[in-house]
């Protein structure tokens, strides 16, 4: 197979040169072999041109000409030729040659090239995430990069709260414990500092680093006003769209210039947002999240499965996407209201979509093609980390059966979960996280949820799935990496 | 207007059609100073040191007879662009290159350039200007655009040049 199609990602580390040469250098060259290339420019501009997961998986090969690091996951089973700008610059031509022998080498040896059912299958898995990842546009995106710079400090310091209370439930209440340091460093800094961060990352993601400020500070405003994670929420994107908006409409003479980074766009904004959080947003939104977190506390064991249920559909609905990921943000944000079963109820109700595929596999495997039979295998590490994505590629093959049995398993699991009441201190980490003591509260009953959303996955999707034949689905499902 | 970001970075008093220097160091603090009398750099001489930091990370020797310094800098009032040339060419150290070696003409000529583009940018510039610096990267790459930066007869020829191969469109 003759090299048709390329992608390349160039950069530079100042951004300013090197990168757009290197870029222009391979589509010269690329232009005067008669081969289609994108190239994907990461300079100081910020990535443009950049390349999709479908143009990914398109491929023949990769070009990654580039003197700093560059993440190639986008490019998982692709031959890579990587080199520095400078090769590109030169010798550009000479790197699509080498280009155009890795990929015949990958199409001539289709065995040793292409990769297992497994590499394959979280290959898929991974596509499934960046394809999602880059379609993720505005505020969304805005949120999604909030949530996942704060979740390092809920793990850190839900974890570490969970340990203060191996000593007993009361034991950090003693100075000088180290169940009292425990509890200071979890509930009184990492705890403290994630509203925070998620603000302050909203509004980075908005404007850049001008947003940083305005973010972190409305945010810490939000949690001393009683305004919780929606407080936050709400200060990241204030503080975001503002800095953002001044950075673009503001324009001093030259001499001033310098000072708009720093002094007059931190101070302006950071005042706006503060003073919109204490006398305006503050109130309301205080209202808001004490009515929930009242509501949620005191909530009856009826409204707990409604609630179970809907967070439940929700979680397997889409797999890691919007719908899902809006209930874990619900879940995880609530942490800071020390509200703690939701987090239960949706960490169970992501595990089990892949682990009930899982299981179908095994317990009817003449469903499922040989790929899928192997990829059952990984499966269940996926859903024991709880990585809802792990269905994806199941979800994919056959979506009108699949998805409604995931979402029948997960919505059964975090009802149970909510009825249950179990409340779990850790916002992620799937079955890694249980055996610390007191991050969830009754581990038996809580996998035995899991366990039952199980099984309930597994024999609806072995209902409603049909037998396969096995040779037209291999030749479907190994179409698209031949190509 | 991207006509306007050309000329906001590079004017006639910034093109040198024949570079006093053969060496390096004295090419980019010659091409500086220019940027100084324009009031583009407050230090020339600080201008010089950033750029020739950025060329001990690296060489801006991009080979084809062009180098491309830039420094980020303080002193940097506001991004601007120096051309120069010098037909006896400036001793560049560049990077070797593999199949050079064998001839020692060809190793010589790839320590020397005749086209010079001194980049100044502050620590913060706008994307306009970078978006001008990343087309004029992506222009020098063709053989036809060097050719006609080597025989523009006068500066205001140059300045046409860039300002017909820079604009940016995007």
């Amino acid at each position: 197979m003759a090299l048709q199609r390329l992608v390349a990602i160039t950069s530079c580390p100042t951004g300013i040169a090197h990168t757009y040469m290197a870029a222009e250098a391979l589509s010269k060259a690329a232009a005067e072999a008669g081969i289609s290339i994108k190239v994907e420019t990461q300079g100081s501009i910020g990535a443009e041109n950049v390349i999709t997961a479908e143009e990914a998986a398109a491929a023949d090969a990769v070009i990654i000409a580039a003197d700093t690091n560059v993440a190639e996951d986008r490019f998982v089973g692709k031959p890579i030729v990587r080199a520095s700008t400078g090769d590109a610059i030169r010798n550009a031509a000479g790197l699509i040659a080498q280009a155009g022998q890795l990929a015949e080498a990958a199409a001539a040896a289709p065995a040793a090239a292409t990769p297992t059912a497994h590499a394959d299958y979280l290959a898929s898995v991974a596509a499934a995430k960046a394809s999602r990842k880059s379609a993720q546009a505005g505020p969304y995106k805005h949120l999604m990069n909030g949530v996942s710079f704060m979740i390092p400090f809920v793990v850190a310091g839900g974890i570490l709260i969970a340990l203060s209370f191996a000593f007993g439930i009361h034991a950090y209440e003693k100075q000088g414990t180290l169940a009292a340091a425990l509890f200071q460093i979890g509930a009184q800094n990492a705890f403290a500092l994630f509203v925070p961060i998620l603000a302050g990352y909203i509004a980075y993601s908005i404007a850049d680093r001008p947003g940083l400020a305005p973010g972190m500070i409305g945010g810490l405003l939000a949690t001393q006003v009683g305004a919780g994670f929606l407080g936050g929420i709400i200060a990241g994107f204030i503080g975001g769209y503002l800095a953002l908006w001044m950075v673009r409409t503001i324009h001093l003479p030259r001499s001033l210039q310098g000072l708009m980074p720093v002094l007059i766009v931190p101070l302006v904004t950071s005042l706006v947002v503060g003073l919109v959080m204490i006398y305006v947003v503050g109130e309301p939104v205080k209202a808001i999240n004490t009515g929930l977190t009242d509501y949620l506390k005191g909530m009856s064991s009826g409204s707990a499965i409604v609630l179970g249920l809907v967070m439940g559909l929700m979680m397997a609905f889409d797999m890691g996407g919007p719908v899902n990921k809006a209930a874990y943000t619900f879940a995880v944000g609530l942490l800071a209201s020390n509200v703690y079963t939701p987090m239960a109820a949706v960490m169970a109700a992501g595990m089990t979509p892949p682990l009930g595929l899982a299981l179908a596999t095994r317990i009817a495997p003449r469903k499922f093609t040989s790929e899928e039979k192997e990829a059952g295998e990984t499966a269940w590490v996926l859903g024991l980390a709880f990585i809802t994505e792990g269905a994806i590629p199941f979800a994919a093959a056959d979506p009108f059966r699949v998805i409604p049995s995931i979402m029948t398993g997960s919505a059964i699991t975090a009802a149970m979960s909510m009825a249950f009441g179990i409340q779990l201190r850790a916002p992620h980490g799937g079955v890694f996280v249980l055996p610390i003591p007191n991050v969830i509260t009754d581990l038996p009953l809580y996998v035995l949820t899991i366990v039952v959303g199980t099984v309930v996955t597994a024999l609806v999707v072995s209902l409603l799935k049909r037998p396969v034949e096995e040779t037209q689905t291999t030749v479907a499902l190994t179409e698209p990496s031949a190509a | 207007m991207p006509e306007t970001a050309v000329r906001d970075l590079i004017g006639p008093d910034s093109i040198v059609l024949e570079l006093g220097s053969s060496g390096r160091d004295e090419a980019i603090l010659e091409l500086s100073q220019c940027l100084q009398r324009l009031g583009a750099v407050d230090d020339a001489h600080a201008v010089t040191d950033a750029a020739l930091a950025r060329e001990a990370l690296g060489s801006t020797n991009i080979g084809m007879g062009v180098a491309i310094p830039h420094a980020k800098s303080d002193h940097v009032g506001r991004a601007a662009l120096a051309f120069g040339r010098r037909q006896g060419g400036v001793a560049w150290p560049g990077e070797a290159v593999a199949d050079a070696g064998a001839d020692p003409d060809a190793e010589r000529e790839v320590h020397r350039v005749d086209l010079v583009f001194l980049i100044a940018s502050p620590e913060h510039a706008s994307d306009d200007h970078l978006r001008v610096l990343a087309a004029l990267a992506r222009a020098l790459i063709h053989e036809d655009f060097r050719t006609a930066l080597r025989t523009s007869p006068t500066a205001g020829a140059v300045l046409e040049l860039l300002e017909r191969r820079l604009t940016v469109t995007a």
